[in-house]
């Protein structure tokens, strides 16, 4: 047993000697780290800060905000108008409905006096 | 397509045409020629989707409009057309024929019929009785020499509520012989 360990680290030192990588060992590194893709997050989320900062985006955004906003005024406008039209036209009727009834109720009531 | 699934079809096309809410319109005549010559004009048309518009913009602050909201809810359509004139004989009694020809239809009623020699015009009352001997239509037909009124009320509607509510627009009932 005592015999073989000399052996047996004489190959370990064998094994783990130092060795010179050679001269395109680092030109290789250097291409393997071009061609690896960015992290996307983090250029993603640059450049919409930098698109939010972006006055002509603020101003487009701003105008589709204030579009949407007139277009809900119109539209609420528009259904006030009609529903007081509707009732306005509603409380006629109902009353030219009324006065029809009462000439009936009238005449009858008449009649039934005599 | 086959048989089966035509009939359905057929069915479902038809189905809104049965039911008794649109039976209880009639198909008005068009009155447009009249409108130059009339003083007076009432051209109403409003259906449910309409009612339930002019509903929502009813308030329960004033008589006139709460006791009209009540009446509204129980009716699916209102038509109303009205006219007066200057002269007698401006307009077509043909057209009123044309209407009360459609009420001979079964299902209408005519509950009442007064000559009123004061107000120089005649009215007739037609009610439709629904499935459930409801009301389910009213037509008050009003004609003079000088004047005519078609009113249209389709779907459920209590009279004396509806008969009530000209006191409430700020004109004054007469009820004569209650004293």
């Amino acid at each position: 047993m005592t015999e073989r360990k000399p052996d047996l680290e004489e190959e370990l030192r064998r094994a783990l000697r130092p060795q010179d990588p050679g001269t395109d060992f680092t030109a290789a590194v250097m291409r393997e780290v071009t061609r690896t893709p960015r992290p996307p997050s983090v250029g993603s989320f640059s450049a919409a800060s930098r698109a939010i900062r972006s006055p002509s985006l603020r101003m487009s955004a701003a105008l589709a905000a204030s579009f949407i906003a007139a277009v809900g005024v119109v539209r609420w406008d528009r259904y006030v108008h009609e529903g007081f039209e509707a009732r306005e036209q509603a409380l006629e009727a109902l009353r030219v409905a009324s006065q029809n009834l009462n000439v009936v109720h009238r005449v009858v009531q008449e009649s039934e006096k005599i | 397509m086959n048989a089966r699934h035509s009939f359905l079809y057929a069915l479902l096309l038809l189905a809104p045409l049965a039911s008794p809410a649109q039976s209880a319109r009639l198909t008005l005549p068009d009155f447009s020629q009249l409108e130059h010559k009339a003083t007076e004009m009432v051209d109403i048309s409003l259906d449910a989707s309409l009612l339930r518009l002019a509903s929502r913009f009813m308030g329960q602050t004033t008589p006139e409009e709460k006791a009209a909201k009540e009446i509204l809810a129980g009716i699916g359509g209102i038509y109303v057309r009205s006219f007066s004139f200057d002269s007698e004989n401006a307009y077509s009694k043909a057209d009123i024929d044309k209407v009360r020809r459609q009420l001979s239809a079964p299902g209408w009623s005519r509950l009442v019929t007064v000559r009123s020699h004061r107000e120089r015009q005649d009215v007739d009352v037609y009610m439709r009785l629904g499935s459930k001997d409801d009301i389910d239509g009213m037509v008050i037909v009003a004609y003079g020499p000088r004047a005519f009124t078609i009113v249209n009320i389709v779907g459920s509607v209590d009279l004396e509520k509806l008969r009530q509510l000209e006191g409430k627009f700020g004109v004054p009932l007469l009820e004569l012989g209650e004293k």
